[in-house]
């Protein structure tokens, strides 16, 4: 079994003493859901697990060890894994002091279509093991299940890593018409259609930065929606400064988003909000050719400059 | 003294519909949605936004003749009707009253706006896996003082209040059958069964603070994000900040702020006495389990809602940030009643 394998190597990476501590998941307080784990024992190393509710994306607890000496040993999905590599392009932490454990991810279930799907459903009910996914000892097809950000992967492999658990994936959902990209409909908005779903959803922001602290690529250290010299943008919840905050974070992702939809899922009171930074990224790979975090050692195309650039404004 | 009556569910209904305004909670609609639905009833994340709204503006000020002009701007206020849980009653009730209102100085938009509320409390009878009022005192059957307490029957209602005077509702009241009593006692020993966890001794709160320093914290709050989703989303958090919005010529607002931002204790000097997640998290743990009930006569700053459990995006549970704590200090669980 994946999870056992984990297990193994993260015992043997503390025992032997090559890491510091190991980030991975562990079984959550309620069904349905993981949490991060820090192990710095080999006792603790029992508690990692991985299965499709490991939804959050550890590369976000690197800025806690900028500058540091400590060595981490990282459980890295696809989108975690290009997480890592833009936070090493960006000089935010150094390989040597990594060790990732790759794990070639099937995609995430959103647990709320789970229960829609299958009510009533406890969690001895649902088994994964090796991609394969038995609800009730029926095998069942994951792609109805999936997170938003998960129906549009490309990437479902870690494009860097130490060790692999499981077998390479290569595609991932992006290209199969069995799976409905979530980005399509609110593509197919027209623009007063869209102009209204934002206001409508931007009313409902409580600002509470949830989707800013769980990306994993949000690391200021004075964030400008919290800035007061000069204030950018009101303290107070109001929908268009919501927008405002959202937008700007949204052009800070331009070119690094590595559309894990983590903002998304994070959110409390169920804003899409990762649709923003996602969509951005897509008009990154359609207009420059760029995707963010595949250790290509190309510069974004945001952050390049160039005498012979086409656009006149750059000069 | 209590009195208790029956009530057909049609003239409860009707009862509402003559209210000025009904407002009610997320989780309620969710669970009581035959209540409601014939009433336009206005629907809130959470119970604290009636009294303690996210934002609002304090004053005007603006600058004209070499002097600042300030009008004050007070909050309009009317008649509602607001049907909560048990949990959320309890919120407002002796947590945020206490605060706000019950204190030498009490805050006169929070008054104005607490007093045209009338509260029905309706009992819960399905706790959820993120519920854990009885640790905290509570109980799902809890008669909150001052509210209308009701248990949804199969066409009727069970009411219960101290004054009966008070709520026009009174008058379709009925005596309650000896046969619905027991039902009650039934429901209301089925759902206190369905959690688990024992109500917090006495000494907790001067246990967990001498954990002030312990190394414990660390392991706590290393996985939390530091985001706002928690307390925000929290019926008894009542932290927030001031700022002017203008600078000739403006408003001041007050909007909802939270200990977990580093923002929140950063002085002018630039230092910061709670720096880092350890001291962040630390500090809502210990204001809920430890400094507000030794400054109010034992009342836990919690009313173990769960809605904080319920929207973390990492899984954060303060109860078993307060277990592991509990058990550290050796304190314990009350003797079960």
């Amino acid at each position: 079994m994946y999870e056992d394998k984990i297990r193994k190597i993260a015992w043997d990476l503390l025992e032997k003493g090559n890491v510091d501590f190991i980030i991975g998941w562990e079984k959550g307080s309620l069904p349905f859901l993981t949490a991060p784990l820090i192990c710095r024992d080999v006792a603790e190393t029992e508690r990692l697990v991985w299965n499709p509710f490991c939804a959050n994306n550890l590369a976000r607890y690197l800025k806690y060890y900028k500058g540091g000496k400590e060595k981490i040993a990282l459980c890295v999905k696809g989108c975690d894994a290009r997480a890592v590599s833009v936070l090493l392009r960006e000089e935010q932490i150094e390989r040597e002091r990594l060790v990732l454990i790759g794990l070639p991810c099937h995609g995430l279930i959103n647990p709320k279509k789970l229960l829609e799907n299958f009510p009533d459903i406890t969690p001895g009910e649902v088994e994964w093991e090796e991609g394969i996914l038995r609800i009730r000892g029926k095998e069942e097809n994951i792609v109805h299940l999936l997170e938003g950000s998960c129906t549009r992967c490309r990437y479902p492999d870690p494009p860097i890593h130490d060790f692999l658990v499981g077998e390479k994936l290569g595609e991932g959902y992006a290209e199969s018409s069995e799976v409905e990209d979530m980005l399509e409909y609110y593509d197919k908005m027209s623009t007063e259609e869209r102009e209204e779903f934002f206001a409508r959803e931007m009313e409902r922001c409580i600002r509470c930065y949830a989707c800013r602290n769980a990306c994993p690529l949000c690391y200021c250290q004075e964030c400008f929606a919290e800035s007061t010299r000069p204030s950018w943008v009101s303290p107070a919840p109001l929908a268009f400064d919501n927008l405002l905050f959202q937008l700007g974070r949204t052009m800070h992702m331009a070119g690094r988003c590595v559309e894990c939809g983590a903002c998304g899922r994070s959110c409390p009171v169920e804003i899409p909000i990762d649709i923003l930074p996602e969509k951005v990224a897509e008009s990154i790979r359609k207009e420059f050719g760029f995707e963010s975090g595949l250790d290509t050692g190309e510069t974004a195309p945001l952050l390049t400059y160039r005498e012979d650039d086409q656009e006149d404004f750059i000069k | 003294m209590k009195h208790a009556g029956i009530v057909k569910k049609s003239d409860f209904i009707t009862w509402l519909a003559s209210r000025e305004a009904v407002i009610t909670s997320e989780r309620l609609i969710r669970r009581h949605k035959e209540l409601v639905s014939s009433v336009s009833a206005m629907e809130v994340r959470n119970v604290k936004e009636t009294v303690f709204p996210g934002f609002g503006t304090l004053f005007s000020y603006r600058w004209e003749d070499r002097r600042w002009i300030i009008e004050d701007i007070p909050v309009t206020a009317k008649k509602c009707t607001v049907l909560v849980h048990p949990c959320e009653a309890t919120a407002l009730n002796e947590v945020l009253d206490r605060v706000f209102m019950n204190g030498e100085h009490p805050e006169r938009d929070y008054e104005k706006l607490r007093s045209s509320l009338e509260l029905v409390t309706i009992a819960c009878e399905e706790p959820e896996s993120t519920c854990f009022c009885r640790m905290v005192g509570g109980d799902p059957f809890r008669r909150v003082p001052d509210t209308l307490f009701v248990v949804p029957l199969e066409d009727r209602l069970y009411v219960e209040c101290e004054e009966p005077n008070v709520w026009e509702l009174w008058k379709k009241c009925v005596k309650v059958p000896s046969e619905v009593e027991k039902e009650i006692a039934e429901k209301e020993k089925k759902s206190r069964e369905a959690l688990p966890d024992p109500p917090l001794s006495e000494e907790v709160p001067e246990q967990l603070y001498r954990l002030f320093e312990d190394e414990e914290w660390d392991n706590i709050a290393w996985k939390c994000l530091n985001c706002g989703a928690c307390t925000y989303l929290c019926p008894t958090c009542y932290c927030f900040d001031i700022h002017a919005d203008g600078r000739l010529k403006g408003y001041q607002l007050r909007s909802w702020d939270a200990c977990m931002f580093p923002r929140f204790t950063l002085h002018a000097s630039g230092h910061n006495p709670r720096p880092g997640y350890r001291e962040r998290v630390r500090q809502r743990v210990l204001h809920k389990f430890s400094y507000f009930p030794m400054r109010e006569e034992g009342r836990f700053g919690c009313v173990g809602c769960g809605a904080c459990v319920e929207v973390c995006p990492v899984n954060w549970d303060i109860r078993e940030a307060v277990q592991r704590m509990v058990k550290k200090s050796g304190a314990g669980y009350a003797r079960s009643s």
